[in-house]
């Protein structure tokens, strides 16, 4: 994906799956993930590393609860022509006044990243418009989940821009 | 002969028996009596541990170190200090990570007065120079090896122009042996420096640069060492190194100027690789290397 801007879902589920095997080691397996995408989403085209912050976002949130059992589940469907990103986690879900303030502030995920949520929600709305970006629903003590919501559009290599 | 005239006779032998002994002690302990040798250590690069490694064989070697560093990064000082070794009078000259090209190329076209021992990851053969060689081909294999106890198969290298292509071409190869697919990319290309992949550091500085800008979202490993990697390695930021003991490499070269100094010929000594980790950096042989006493 050098110096593009949109790649194929297939590609950006691969990365999220090495950064996540990478996280697995260095986390000695406190938790599992899975990814969940049907064929039909996976030459889609989405914007670069947007999905990778999110799944950053679940583990150095809910890390220090997981003990072997936190859950991390990535899935993609595609519904009434919207392409939806959803990553699941069972970590301790966050109050109502830090959601509302994740996509209104910048809050680096870790430092060394630098990209935060509001970051990937702006730029999925530069994109698509306001009617996309991220939605967040979380729970305290259930878990929270970080849906992205994009148009659902084939990739062509002709989306670099 | 009498009595008393016998035991005169064996009391004059035995004092002359003595006096032998003693002549020939001396003479024996005057041959023996120890040369200080005039040593030129030309440092065209920063290697603490290489210093600590010459002057520690210097020290049992009777050799009398001269330290010149050169600092400009034009290859053609370094010959230049080279010349001035020798004309001053060098008994021996060892040069750590001169320009390869350039120093084949001079010796190519000059005969040297004095032993020349040369020490880095390139040493140029021939002209009855010693190499003490950094092998960076063992290194980049048994980095790989390393690399292939994690799962991920594709690899970005990443190159900060420091003048690594030896390094670089080494890791290729060894990679490719390994199974690895990678790409190149420079330290520069913040673009193409993605979380979730497994780095390759050509040199520390890289690595240095690299956790700064992807944290704890990648696997980093490291083809050299310099102190500036301990806490990151200790952390597994840096998941492992290689490199060879630059402090091998310094009293090897020492030793082996004194050798050639005394009439031996021309060595080349290779160093072996290791490997250091947050698991075994505490732990002899590793940390006997990264933390030598001298």
């Amino acid at each position: 994906s050098r110096g593009r801007s949109f790649i194929p879902v297939r590609d950006e589920l691969e990365h999220t799956r090495n950064y996540l095997t990478i996280q697995q080691m260095r986390y000695k397996d406190k938790f599992t993930y899975s990814i969940d995408a049907p064929e039909e989403t996976l030459d889609l085209a989405v914007i670069k590393l947007v999905v990778q912050p999110i799944v950053e976002n679940a583990i150095y949130h809910s890390m220090d609860f997981m003990d072997g059992e936190g859950e991390i589940c990535v899935t993609v469907r595609v519904e009434e022509g919207d392409l939806y990103i959803s990553v699941a986690d069972n970590g301790i879900g966050m109050p109502k006044e830090l959601v509302d303030r994740l996509l209104v502030e910048h809050f680096p995920i870790s430092k060394g990243s630098g990209v935060g949520l509001k970051n990937v929600n702006e730029r999925i709305k530069l994109y698509a418009g306001d009617a996309y970006g991220v939605i967040i629903e979380s729970e305290l003590d259930v878990g929270t989940t970080i849906t992205l919501r994009l148009p659902a559009t084939p990739y062509t290599g002709e989306e670099a821009k | 002969m009498g009595k008393a005239e016998r035991r005169m006779s064996i009391g004059i032998l035995a004092l002359l028996a003595l006096v032998a002994a003693l002549y020939f002690y001396q003479s024996f302990a005057a041959s023996r009596e120890a040369e200080v040798y005039g040593v030129s250590v030309i440092l065209c690069a920063e290697g603490d541990n290489f210093q600590k490694g010459f002057n520690g064989a210097a020290l049992e070697d009777n050799a009398d170190v001269h330290v010149v560093s050169v600092s400009d990064p034009d290859s053609a000082a370094q010959t230049t200090a080279l010349e001035r070794e020798l004309k001053n009078g060098a008994d021996a000259v060892i040069l750590y990570r001169a320009d390869a090209n350039n120093l084949g190329a001079w010796l190519a076209k000059n005969n040297v007065s004095a032993p020349l021992v040369l020490v880095g990851e390139e040493t140029p053969s021939g002209k009855g120079a010693s190499c003490v060689t950094l092998d960076v081909a063992a290194q980049a294999q048994a980095l790989a090896a390393e690399m292939g106890k994690q799962p991920l198969r594709s690899v970005i290298l990443v190159d900060g122009g420091g003048g690594s292509a030896p390094r670089l071409a080494a890791l290729r190869k060894a990679l490719e042996n390994a199974g690895f697919s990678w790409e190149l990319v420079s330290a520069g290309d913040m673009d193409r420096l993605r979380p979730g992949c497994v780095y390759v550091a050509l040199d520390p500085s890289v690595a240095l640069s690299l956790m700064e800008l992807r944290g704890e979202g990648a696997l980093v490993y490291c083809m050299g060492y310099d102190a500036a990697l301990r806490g990151a390695l200790e952390s597994g930021r840096i998941a492992a190194l290689a490199s060879a003991s630059e402090f091998d490499a310094g009293y090897f070269a020492m030793t082996e100027a004194v050798a050639r100094i005394g009439g031996q010929r021309a060595a080349e000594v290779k160093l072996a690789p290791f490997i250091a980790c947050s698991d075994n950096m505490y732990e002899p042989p590793i940390s006997t290397i990264l933390f030598p006493i001298g």
